[in-house]
């Protein structure tokens, strides 16, 4: 369908739009901006949920074109990342976004690649590998102390981790008089905690094996029929299968669920901002995010520059203090402090009690699964 | 010739940034990366995209017709009402158009939804017990698209409508016509033009919407274009989607052959331009 695009949202607009956003954008405060955005005239507005654009080029000053998710995520980033990079070097960000694999794809073919430095999820990374998209990443240019502070699975030939988000159970705090599912086993029970719920599209198949007793650290390789099988139990209470992560924090905030699956970060900005929701980190799924080079960038010497810069344990401390998400730097939580780390979904602790996600297998068996999650929701 | 010259840049417009795209499109559905018919092999073996294509066209049916209900008695107003209070509805039939489609879906979940202003008022009146569910229900995605396309189906009614004499009404019932007998046999026809451009204009952009139903349906209401979204953005698969695209693309064409041989599109916009 077609999406009005253009338009200018004010800049108060602009930063309802992207206060409450977290990793992808926002629909409430988005559809809010939008109204106002129409009630002062401003006319269409754009989709992309947050007040960024693709960077365009000027020459000259030094700049890098680097896209993420937007919304707070991307303004924790900033904070973090950007500012401190600017200050620092004088070299320029152009932050654009957000995130499309679809779009990386077609920059690369095209030969017209615009994103010099993106954040992407180890599936797309994995996804635009395979077809030869991507940029080695230097690891050259980076310290070899500050390399020691990731962990070597972070360090992926094509993507370097930034932090960790959890994909984990979320629940409104007043809809069972304090009690709350402590695992999926107590999701899926629908007799103790009734009501409408929402669970990812095509997805948390790891969360359905966990429910069904499998150890967290024995879901993988998935068995595809025991999940799909555990699904058709809760199908009846799932009336929402999401695609974006905006829809189940939204979805609890106007009390249209009382149960999902969600990321975490999502969750827990608009539990800032009021809204009567918390998470249980409990058998969550721990996903990691990456930096990755589109192939094409003429910019590598900047690159190189920025990654050793934003790899530094300052940085990512300065990070979780914006947003609830785990930096992926080990030596950052020696300064985080432990009431902030306890909400971090890499904090030991609550590393321990996770699934981590599986990019490969997912890889490998992303077509099928897409597939036969369509054909199971329609009933067949 | 001179009528050519006039439509060159719109021609011109056309072909460059329409004709263009789609022929690459559909070349890319059997080359991809070389030729073959894997793509299109793999959508008629896979049940399951016929069914969501099934599913696809009957909301796009339901919601024609939904609109035509709701759009006939409208524009049929619209077309004798006298000057100021036509203007003023239609300032209320074209105001929406301002309003982008996911704000206006969004109001729907606000109205509509479990703790909804609706279900607020009906449980506090006690007409209910439980809250009803609209949302994330077929219900949900008929209500929010007929609202969305309610414009595009008044405004071509009204334009036939209006050119239609009132006193051809007038003689049908001076001849011994009832109202329902005149409606028949004089007004309905002499509207057709205008109830078949408005159904082919609100079916076509039925068929690709996306936003709407992926709001306000449910588990079962899976349109065509979520599933190419999926095939274009996480899975990268451009043939496929190509693929699926093209089906839709030939689908859509076949039916309208199939309406053409049965009611005479040709003959009917014909009339129009008369």
């Amino acid at each position: 369908m077609y999406v009005p695009r253009g338009g200018h949202v004010p800049e108060d607009l602009d930063k309802l739009v992207r206060r409450p956003m977290t990793r992808r954008s926002f629909i409430g405060s988005a559809a809010r901006a939008a109204v106002a955005a129409g009630i002062f005239g401003a006319g269409n507005w754009m989709w992309a949920g947050c007040g960024t654009s693709s960077g365009g080029r000027s020459s000259g000053q030094k700049e890098l074109v680097i896209a993420s998710w937007g919304g707070a995520y991307q303004e924790a980033q900033r904070k973090a990342f950007f500012d401190p990079f600017t200050k620092e070097t004088g070299i320029k960000i152009i932050e654009a976004g957000p995130t499309d694999n679809a779009k990386i794809a077609a920059m690369v073919e095209s030969g017209n690649v615009e994103w010099d430095l993106v954040d992407n999820d180890m599936g797309g990374i994995l996804e635009l590998k395979k077809k030869d998209f991507l940029e080695p990443i230097p690891y050259d240019a980076i310290p070899q102390d500050v390399l020691d502070q990731f962990e070597d699975s972070d360090k992926d030939p094509y993507g370097f981790a930034i932090m960790w988000f959890s994909t984990c159970i979320a629940y409104r705090t007043d809809a069972f008089g304090g009690d709350y599912p402590k695992d999926w086993a107590e999701f899926w029970d629908v007799e103790r905690f009734p009501g409408p719920r929402s669970l990812q599209y095509a997805s948390n198949l790891e969360q359905a094996l966990a429910a069904d007793g499998v150890p967290i650290d024995q879901i993988y390789p998935i068995d595809i029929d025991r999940a799909f099988k555990k699904f058709d139990e809760i199908r009846e209470h799932v009336v929402k299968w999401w695609e974006t992560g905006a829809v189940p924090a939204q979805m609890l905030s106007d009390n249209e669920i009382v149960l999902a699956s969600a990321y975490n970060g999502r969750i827990g900005a608009i539990k800032e901002q009021g809204a009567p929701v918390d998470v249980n980190f409990n058998q969550g799924l721990l996903i990691g995010e990456y930096w990755m080079i589109p192939k094409g960038t003429e910019k590598l010497d900047l690159i190189k520059e920025f990654l050793a810069f934003a790899a530094q344990a300052e940085q990512h401390v300065e990070l979780s203090k914006h947003i609830l998400y785990g930096p992926a730097n080990k030596k950052a939580y020696e300064q985080i402090p432990p009431e902030r780390a306890a909400q971090l979904p890499t904090s030991p602790e609550n590393r321990a009690r996770q699934i981590i996600f599986n990019a490969e297998w997912h890889g490998e068996h992303n077509e099928e699964v897409r597939e036969r999650f369509t054909s199971w929701l329609l009933g067949g | 010739m001179q009528s050519v010259l006039v439509l060159a840049p719109a021609l011109v417009l056309l072909t460059l940034l329409y004709l263009l795209p789609l022929a690459q499109m559909l070349l890319r559905s059997i080359l991809d990366p070389e030729f073959t018919l894997e793509h299109y092999q793999h959508f008629f073996t896979e049940a399951v995209y016929l069914r969501v294509l099934g599913v696809t066209f009957r909301m796009a049916l339901a919601v024609t017709v939904l609109t035509l209900l709701l759009g006939f008695p409208v524009a049929y107003v619209l077309s004798t009402a006298r000057p100021r209070w036509r203007n003023i509805m239609l300032l209320a039939v074209i105001l929406p158009f301002w309003i982008s489609i996911l704000v206006r879906t969004y109001a729907w979940m606000v109205l509509l939804g479990r703790s909804g202003v609706v279900n607020e008022t009906l449980l506090r009146l006690g007409l209910v017990t439980e809250p009803i569910k609209v949302i994330n229900t077929q219900a949900g995605v008929l209500i929010g698209m007929t609202h969305i396309l309610l414009p595009y189906m008044i405004l071509p009614l009204y334009s036939v409508m209006r050119g239609i004499d009132p006193r051809l009404m007038q003689a049908a019932s001076s001849l011994g016509a009832g109202t329902w007998s005149a409606l028949r046999h004089v007004y309905l026809p002499l509207a057709m033009p205008g109830i078949v451009a408005g159904s082919i204009l609100v079916f076509i952009i039925s068929l690709g919407f996306y936003i709407t139903p992926a709001l306000l349906g449910g588990p079962r209401d899976q349109m065509v274009a979520m599933v190419i979204a999926g095939q274009v953005q996480t899975l990268l698969n451009w043939g496929f989607a190509a693929a699926i695209s093209a089906v839709l693309l030939g689908t859509t064409l076949v039916l309208f052959a199939v309406c053409n041989r049965l009611v005479g599109l040709d003959q009917m916009f014909g009339g129009i331009s008369r």
